[in-house]
């Protein structure tokens, strides 16, 4: 059946392919497109905020395909720009992403790669032209093909660390707080005595993706990352484990710590003292802010507009921790993946939220927020405009969030809890203050 | 589009169906009844009007395209027999590029060059690939390009198949100004059942044959002297029939939309025939009376 989505949040397979990589320091790509789809992808991620990487914007290598090389084929124009992009600029891993035109017209792509590594460069290619998918779909397969792709161009090691473990699913600028989250579960991990491969947060590089085969565990945050997951298990034997969300708040990084050093036979007393650490520092600064909630938040609906592993770890903590009242959780990134509709992440939703939808169709999202009576929205900045131009008010918790800065602030854990209790307790208190003064304003007009 | 200079005419058929031969007679046979007539190969191989020109060199579209130098309208055609002006699309080596493109791109460019202000013809033909195996293909059907488009086929099954997905293309792009069917060209008809195959699949499509060419050593003969049959036997019965065909063609418009058959129907349809054309050859006394 044929659809018409209005203001589609997420980009195409390329998209979340070049955004994927921009963020591994070392990494070329080279995109064999014709003229527009790097730079449509970075004008899409500048314009909500989110950070520049060495080679994003016009620092894209493309080979910028014309007509002539649609007809006559673009193998040869992509062996040049190949060779032009090696000559000036250095990286750790050269990789080539293709696009819908080179692969409709059936480029060959592989030839060109393969005859550049024989010259001994460290280049790989990832077929994930657009047309296959959204952006979702782009980092689970670019990752993957990463991890597969590796060993054609560097030794990969063969001993096992015990204690490493590789993060995969929280995706690179589609959540919009990647970098500050990937450091804070980082920062919990080394706690407990691990090592921990982020691939995309500060310090990583590609030595990461040539590590992360010697790993004892690697975890996935959302459904995102089971593909890249299996892929090291597969080829070498890295066990996964699969979580529909990250840990956010104390009660749930406890159950998340335990389980880890279960896996990997890290000592409880190690587990113990750093549970209760963490705890003592989430419930000092919790206490300064109950008074808040009590008085100010308690009574807010809600409606949380978001991927799914966001959904679930953003209202679960509001509910668990503040006990939010949580109206309606609008799923933004299950469109191309045609799970059946009950699984386990939708038995968790439905404890969350009265009602459950499944859409990114800006349409439709305004339709369900406008008709269930929604105070404020934790979405990207397309639910909160409003039709007559005014903005609802709520908290940017998904891509894309326009006029934004962001920085390595967090919102999983447990600092990135509290930033995320602070940041929810400031924008009810700034909608009950503007309340107040048009109520006072109403009252000097009418009343006396 | 500005209005259209002459009449328009696209060929289609399987691959090695004769479509060449026959477009380069039928192109043949008006330039000798007077007309001023352009052919334009639509095809990669770029042989479609090689008998109009006696083989000579003709640098293709595309390859002047690649060269990205300015291109001339004398660069890319040549004047063959009584002057039917002689251009080849051209295309990628094979399981490269797109050629569907390159044919797009090809008919824009030869829009740009105002050939058909510059030349006026009144008849321009184009020989298209065989089957529409892509929206590239159809470019000659579509757009208002060209209003009319024959096929050519013989009673070989895979020829009908192809012509078929041809009358699917016209169904579609009709209703929105694309060109319809003028009908089929049965070509190497041979004595016995072929014309009546021809004859029943185009009853059903609602559809009319334009004329008959029937296999001839004649039309093999002027093909390796590198002629058309009317410049090389035009005292022949074949070459009779060609005129005959080209008259038809300039004369005829009587146009329509086809029905073309579901994949199940042209199966039924072909097994139907499979078992009379199997009594016939087996000596069955009945299936000779059905056709």
């Amino acid at each position: 059946m044929q659809t018409c989505v209005k203001s589609p949040r997420n980009g195409c397979a390329l998209h979340g392919v070049l955004q994927t990589v921009q963020a591994i320091n070392g990494v070329v790509p080279i995109v064999h497109s014709n003229s527009g789809c790097a730079i449509q992808s970075y004008l899409s991620n500048k314009s909500s905020g989110l950070d520049n990487t060495y080679f994003t914007g016009q620092n894209v290598f493309s080979t910028d395909a014309q007509e002539r090389h649609i007809i006559f084929g673009g193998a040869s124009r992509l062996r040049e720009q190949i060779k032009n992009t090696i000559k000036v600029v250095n990286g750790d891993l050269y990789i080539v992403l293709n696009s819908c035109v080179s692969a409709m017209v059936g480029d060959d792509v592989e030839a060109m790669t393969r005859e550049s590594r024989e010259q001994g460069e460290t280049i790989i290619e990832s077929l994930t032209a657009g047309l296959h998918g959204d952006s979702h779909y782009g980092y689970e397969s670019v990752v993957t093909d990463i991890i597969k792709k590796l060993p054609l161009v560097v030794n990969i090691p063969e001993e096992k660390n015990d204690k490493l473990v590789n993060i995969f699913g929280i995706l690179p600028k589609e959540d919009i707080y990647y970098r500050g989250n990937l450091a804070e579960i980082k920062r919990i991990l080394e706690g407990i005595g691990l090592s921990v491969n982020t691939f995309f947060s500060y310090g990583n590089g590609v030595e990461e993706f040539k590590n992360a085969s010697t790993a004892a565990l690697s975890i996935s945050f959302s459904r995102w990352g089971n593909a890249p997951a299996k892929a090291l298990e597969e080829l070498y034997g890295v066990k996964n484990v699969e979580f529909s969300n990250v840990p956010t708040g104390p009660i749930e990084v406890a159950e998340f710590v335990r389980k880890i050093a279960a896996e990997l036979g890290v000592s409880s007393d190690v587990v113990d003292a750093f549970v209760e650490k963490e705890e003592k520092e989430f419930d000092y600064y919790y206490q300064g802010v109950i008074d808040d909630f009590y008085n100010e938040a308690g009574s807010k609906s809600l409606a949380i507009v978001a991927d799914e592993s966001v959904a679930i770890r953003v209202g679960g903590f509001l509910k668990r921790y503040i006990g939010a009242d949580i109206k309606t959780i609008i799923v933004t990134d299950r469109v191309s993946k045609k799970e059946s509709s009950d699984d386990s992440e939708n038995d968790v939703l439905n404890t969350i939220a009265n009602e459950v939808y499944y859409t990114q169709d800006g349409k439709e999202i305004s339709d369900i927020l406008s008709n269930n009576n929604i105070e404020l929205v934790l979405g990207s900045s397309l639910d909160r405009n409003l039709a007559n131009g005014k903005k609802r008010t709520g908290l940017d918790i998904s891509f894309p969030a326009y006029n934004k800065a962001i920085v390595n602030k967090s919102y999983v854990g447990i600092r990135g809890a509290l930033t995320l209790l602070e940041d929810y307790l400031t924008v009810v208190k700034e909608d009950n203050h503007a309340k107040e003064l048009e109520l006072l304003e109403y009252i000097g007009q009418n009343v006396g | 589009m500005a209005e259209r200079i002459g009449k328009h005419i696209a060929i289609y058929g399987k691959g090695g169906i004769g479509k060449s031969t026959t477009t380069s007679n039928i192109s043949a046979a008006l330039a000798e009844a007077g007309y001023r007539v352009i052919q334009i190969g639509c095809d990669p191989k770029s042989d479609s009007t090689n008998t109009l020109r006696g083989n000579n060199y003709l640098p293709t579209v595309l390859d002047s395209l690649r060269e990205g130098n300015k291109i001339h309208l004398d660069d890319i055609s040549v004047k063959g027999f009584k002057g039917v002006l002689c251009i080849e699309s051209g295309g990628p080596v094979p399981g490269v590029g797109c050629a569907g493109r390159g044919i797009n791109a090809s008919v824009n460019l030869l829009q740009e060059l105002n050939l058909f202000e510059e030349f006026k013809p009144d008849f321009v033909l184009y020989d298209v690939l065989g089957d529409v195996v892509c929206g590239g293909f159809a470019v000659p059907i579509r757009d208002g390009i060209t209003d009319r488009a024959y096929v050519v086929s013989s009673s070989d099954f895979m020829a009908i198949y192809a012509a078929n997905n041809l009358f699917k293309a016209i169904n579609k792009y009709a209703p929105t100004g694309g060109a319809k069917l003028g009908g089929v060209i049965a070509n190497s008809i041979t004595a016995g059942y072929s014309k009546s195959i021809i004859d029943d699949f185009t009853s059903k499509t609602g559809t009319s044959v334009a004329g008959y060419v029937n296999r001839s050593i004649v039309v093999q003969q002027s093909e390796l002297y590198g002629k058309t049959v009317i410049e090389a036997n035009p005292t022949s019965e074949q070459a009779d029939i060609y005129r005959n065909l080209a008259k038809h063609i300039a004369e005829n418009e009587d146009l329509v939309v086809p029905s073309p058959l579901g994949a199940g129907e042209l199966r039924d349809w072909a097994r139907e025939w499979g078992d009379k054309i199997y009594n016939l050859e087996s000596g069955v006394v009945a299936g000779a009376e059905v056709i």
